[in-house]
């Protein structure tokens, strides 16, 4: 049988193994890294958009704050005091005592503080150079030099009007008021004089400062939670600052977004420089835009972090997934090895491989089936085998028994007589031979006989024997008195004369002779058939003394490698004189053989029985 | 034994190549539609929300009904939806404050707007505040306001002013539209003893005040005088004058015979149609939008007549006090101001202005097919009433013959005196007090 080498695998558990990857990890694996590379980009852009939208909150938070505080500046125009008297006309009333101004000033001042919960403090100019102030905390005091930092603002700049609100950047309070750590950035109108409609855009009453706490920005841009990035609330015509989170921006001591100034125009967008992402929104109505700058990487960092440590993780588990599949296929396939290989043996004739598998599954129920298989085969065989036998033993007593021997045996001696009668002395001593033969054979119903007696059965075999094989073949007995006083198992030296003859002598072209002799050897007797015929070929000698000497009665009977005949005196004689005794055949090819029976001297017919 | 096995390597190789391609088109497909996926979502990814282009303008208007109310806001929703590239925004309400306060207040901040409702234009124009409007728009517009050459307010409704009264309660008393003052006060009378409150007046918003007061200034004074507020600023006529004391007197003679709601000084403008609604009261002095947003029940219905003077005449107001303009800031932006223009245009549009007019019960300032709708009974009587009055009014107090915060000076003058002792001689005099004041303060200013 010719066997191919395969590249492709050999076994179940190969294929299976091979099955797993191409088909599961591979797959996977490629799809993994699909959706990575294609989710990436993604992540990023969804990371930036949730920043825009924390900057679009921040704004309109600092947005409302803003109008806030202007409504509340809006207010002085509302007020009036218990006398109907307003803040226009505390202003305006020429006659009105000092005190008294000042008293219903400072009384519209706090009712316009009151109705926005971020202005610190307000402080007004008036045309004459006045300065009213109102602070929410009692310690705090206008310097009195920090006239310059409550002006009136009557000069416009080129396109502005002077009505408009402005908004002033943030700056230590230390420079307008004594006891102050703080930092404070100002929203500033002037109050005009609306009592002639005409003339209340020239008009200008003074002007209102009111102050706002840099820590309510700060508290907003504290509730962003935003730990990757910095607010800022910037306005990039002037580089000023209204809200940043460092405060050495409010001394000037940094600009953090200088390098972004000129770049931050319209009314939104998104730039990008060197890892940082600058996102900016304008507020409405202002110059101002709050700017959120990120660090792309504290931005992504948590992702990649989280990115690495899932990929270790999915590697790790991926690793123990494979080594639990091997494990387990291998121990999957082992019952299939093992009855793989009790097949092979069976297969090579032995019949008792038997294969020992107890997995609880259907790899068991094979192994039973298989050993079942097996069994009964043996079985079979055996009983094929003994059947064999004993159906040629049933033979044996049928021709014994339900021929009649005497009619037999005077049958045989009529026809004699008439053979001598005729002139036929061959065929009258061949039928003398045969009779003879026949009480031999359906004699004594005893296993045992003497030598002397199965030596003059083979004679007479040998007479027809001679006659139909034209004289060619001849035999020669040399045993002693003594020997042929010894006792034999029956009918065992004729099978193998029969051997002798059939496989020896017939195939030579000149025949040749067949001799018997005994000696006695260590208390055991020996008796050597020998021909001359043309042997046996070692390797086929030692295959058929394999499964003569095969303790199993049916070994090699069921192939034909072996004779009934042969097996069977072998057995007899061990079964009837003991395990030490048998015969050995010799053989040398073109030369003859030797068959050397070796028995124990029975000097009695009971004998060892 | 020979076995008879099919051609082992070609079997095996077709099924090989069958499931092959199999596989490979399966992963193709899943790779494309991942990869089409990915670089359409790419595509689409982080397009930049780019802003809509949208003109915003802003409208000031007052806060003078809850019918001239909805119209506005009905003719913005629908401007909106027919030029959705621009956004109007306003404010709804500013509660019980003068309006004139309220423009005051937006100028002063430089906030006025773009389109701005103006009473009298005259002192924005000389303040420089707003900007000419083109005669495309201005040219069927009965009433405007014009100066130097240039339009710089155009009239948006005409009204009047007159009696609102429950049809109903009428009847059931027998009672007629009078038609001297005498009949009206004797209706008054008889309503009294039947215990209905005649007439509802919402003391709460001062302005509501200008109908009784302008009633009898145009009944007293003007009739006779059609210029006597130009001669009073000229210092021809007093306010301490004869006519002038009469009207306060029968002004207050209303109070003092309790022809008014108790509350008066409490209750709102707002609150009146619904007094009128469930016959809390007869008689409301407003305007026809009033009526407007009343339907008939079963115990009211709505009427409507002019109170006549002594004589049985009548003099109709022809209120020409609403005007639209625009401002100075909306023409610095031409895209502003075209889309201004648009809304003016879009509002003297046929559908939406006669929708205005029949809602309002107020007359076209433009040419457009006849208004009609459900309210046309009370329409009928309206102009009926107009027209067989008299004389028509335009003149009113707090016009532009009279000096700024006048008006407002001379309405608290007679709240406070109708509710106290004050003799209407007392009276005048503190309003002759107030005109020379402003009147000074007018000059002193310019």
């Amino acid at each position: 049988m010719n066997k191919k080498r395969r590249l492709t695998p050999k076994t179940t558990y190969q294929k299976m193994v091979m099955g797993f990857l191409i088909l599961g990890v591979l797959p996977l694996m490629i799809l993994g890294l699909l959706y990575y590379a294609r989710y990436h980009k993604a992540v990023e852009g969804v990371m930036v958009d949730n920043y825009i939208q924390i900057n679009e909150y921040f704004a309109k938070n600092t947005e409302d704050t803003l109008a806030s505080v202007d409504d509340a500046i809006g207010r002085l125009y509302d007020y009036s005091n218990g006398s109907d008297l307003s803040f226009s006309d505390a202003l305006t009333t020429a006659e009105m005592h000092g005190n008294q101004r000042k008293m219903i000033v400072h009384d519209a001042l706090r009712y316009s503080m009151e109705s926005s919960p971020y202005i610190a403090s307000m402080r007004f100019r008036d045309q004459n150079g006045e300065i009213y102030s109102l602070y929410i905390d009692q310690e705090k005091v206008l310097r009195t030099d920090g006239e310059n930092f409550t002006a009136l603002r009557d000069s416009s700049e080129q396109g502005e009007d002077l009505r408009d609100l402005s908004i002033l950047e943030t700056m230590p309070e230390e420079g307008i008021c004594v006891e102050s750590d703080d930092y404070v950035f100002s929203l500033s109108r002037n109050i005009m004089d609306i009592s002639d409609i005409r003339y209340a855009k020239d008009r200008i009453l003074g002007t209102v400062y009111a102050d706002v706490n840099i820590e309510v920005l700060n508290e907003m841009s504290e509730k962003m939670n935003v730990r990757d990035g910095s607010f800022y609330i910037y306005n990039p015509n002037l580089g000023h600052y209204l809200y940043a989170e460092d405060e050495k921006v409010y001394r000037y001591e940094a600009d953090p977004l200088s390098a972004w100034q000129k770049e931050i125009t319209g009314e939104t967008g998104e730039l990008r420089k060197a890892g940082s992402v600058l996102l900016y929104r304008k507020l409405t109505g202002t110059d101002l835009y709050s700017v959120l700058l990120l660090s792309r990487h504290e931005m992504m960092g948590s992702y990649f972090q989280g990115r690495a440590l899932m990929i270790l993780i999915l590697s790790f588990v991926l690793f123990v997934l494979l080594l639990l599949y091997m494990w387990f296929s291998n121990r999957l396939m082992a019952p299939a090895k093992q009855i793989k290989a009790g097949m092979e043996e069976a297969q090579k004739g032995n019949l008792k491989a038997r294969v020992d598998i107890h997995t609880a599954d259907e790899m068991e129920d094979i192994a039973d089936g298989f050993n079942r298989m097996a069994a009964d085969l043996e079985r079979y065989i055996n009983r094929v085998y003994v059947a064999e036998i004993m159906q040629r033993d049933a033979e044996l007593n049928a021709l014994r028994m339900q021929i009649q021997p005497h009619y037999l045996y005077n049958t045989l001696d009529v026809i004699r007589m008439t053979a001598l009668e005729q002139d036929d002395p061959k065929a009258a001593r061949m039928l003398e031979s045969l009779a003879f033969q026949l009480r031999y054979v359906m004699g004594s119903h005893t296993d045992r006989a003497l030598l002397g007696d199965e030596l003059k059965m083979l004679e007479e075999y040998f007479v027809i024997m001679r006659v139909r094989y034209e004289d060619k073949i001849a035999l020669r007995v040399d045993v002693s008195k003594e020997d042929r006083q010894l006792w034999i198992p029956k009918l065992i030296l004729q099978p193998m004369v029969e051997n002798a003859i059939r496989h020896g002598l017939r195939p030579k072209k000149d025949g040749g002779t067949i001799e018997i002799k005994t000696n006695r050897k260590d208390d055991g007797l020996n008796i050597i058939v020998m021909d001359n015929g043309v042997g046996i070929e070692p390797e086929r000698l030692q295959q058929v003394m394999d499964l003569v000497v095969d303790e199993d009665i049916s070994a090699g009977v069921a192939t034909g490698d072996v004779s009934v005949g042969m097996k069977n005196v072998y057995d007899r004689i061990r079964i009837n004189c003991g395990k030490a005794y048998g015969y050995d055949i010799e053989s040398i090819p073109g030369f003859g053989t030797i068959v050397t029976y070796h028995l124990p001297i029975w000097l009695e017919e009971d004998d060892d029985k | 034994m020979k076995e008879n096995k099919p051609p082992n390597n070609l079997f095996l190789n077709r099924k090989v190549y069958i499931a092959s391609i199999i596989a490979v088109a399966v992963l193709f497909a899943l790779f494309f539609s991942l990869m089409s996926d990915s670089v359409k979502a790419y595509l689409g990814l982080r397009q930049k929300q780019e802003p809509e282009v949208v003109t915003e303008i802003s409208l000031t208007f007052a806060f003078q009904n809850p019918q001239w109310n909805a119209q506005i806001e009905q003719t913005v929703a629908d401007f909106e939806q027919a030029y959705p590239q621009i956004r109007v925004t306003y404010e709804p309400d500013y509660e019980h404050v003068v309006y004139e306060d309220v423009l005051a207040r937006r100028i002063a901040r430089n906030e006025l707007g773009d389109i701005v409702q103006l009473k009298t234009p005259a002192a924005y124009v000389d303040g420089n505040y707003l900007a000419p409007i083109p005669d495309e728009v201005s040219k069927d517009i009965s009433y405007v306001y014009q100066d130097d050459g240039k339009t710089w307010a155009v009239g948006a409704v005409e009204t009047t002013n007159g009696i609102l009264y429950n049809k109903k309660i009428f009847e059931q008393y027998q009672l007629k539209e009078p038609a001297t003052y005498d009949e009206f006060l004797n209706i008054c009378s008889v309503l009294k003893e039947n215990g209905i409150v005649p007439i509802g007046v919402a003391g709460e918003d001062l302005w509501h005040m200008e109908y009784w007061v302008n009633h009898y200034f145009r009944t007293d004074a003007l009739s006779k005088n059609g210029d006597w507020l130009n001669d009073a600023a000229a210092g021809l006529v007093s306010w301490t004058d004869p006519e002038v004391v009469q009207m306060l007197d029968d002004m207050k003679g209303l109070f003092e015979n309790q022809y008014v709601n108790e509350d008066w000084r409490a209750v709102s403008d707002g609150t009146l149609p619904y007094m009128l609604a469930n016959g809390n009261v007869a008689m409301v002095f407003t305007g026809p939008w009033t009526a407007a947003g009343m339907q008939e029940t079963d115990v009211f219905e709505a009427g409507w007549f002019l109170v006549p003077d002594r004589e049985g005449r009548t003099f109709a107001a022809k209120n020409q006090d609403t005007f639209w303009a625009l401002s100075k800031e909306c023409a610095k932006d031409e895209e502003v101001y075209q889309a201004a223009v648009c809304f003016l245009e879009f509002f003297y549009s046929q559908d939406n202005y006669s929708r205005i007019c029949e809602n309002t019960l107020t007359f076209p300032v433009k040419e457009i097919e006849s208004v009609t709708g459900p309210q046309d009974g009370i329409r009928a009587d309206i102009m009926e009433s107009n027209q067989n009055s008299t004389k028509k009014v335009i003149d009113y107090i707090g016009n532009s013959s009279c000096p700024q915060n006048f008006e407002a000076d001379m309405l608290e003058i007679i709240e406070a005196y109708l509710g106290s002792d004050e003799s209407a001689e007392e009276a005048a005099e503190k309003i002759q007090t107030a005109w020379l004041t402003r009147m000074e303060t007018e000059k002193a200013n310019e």
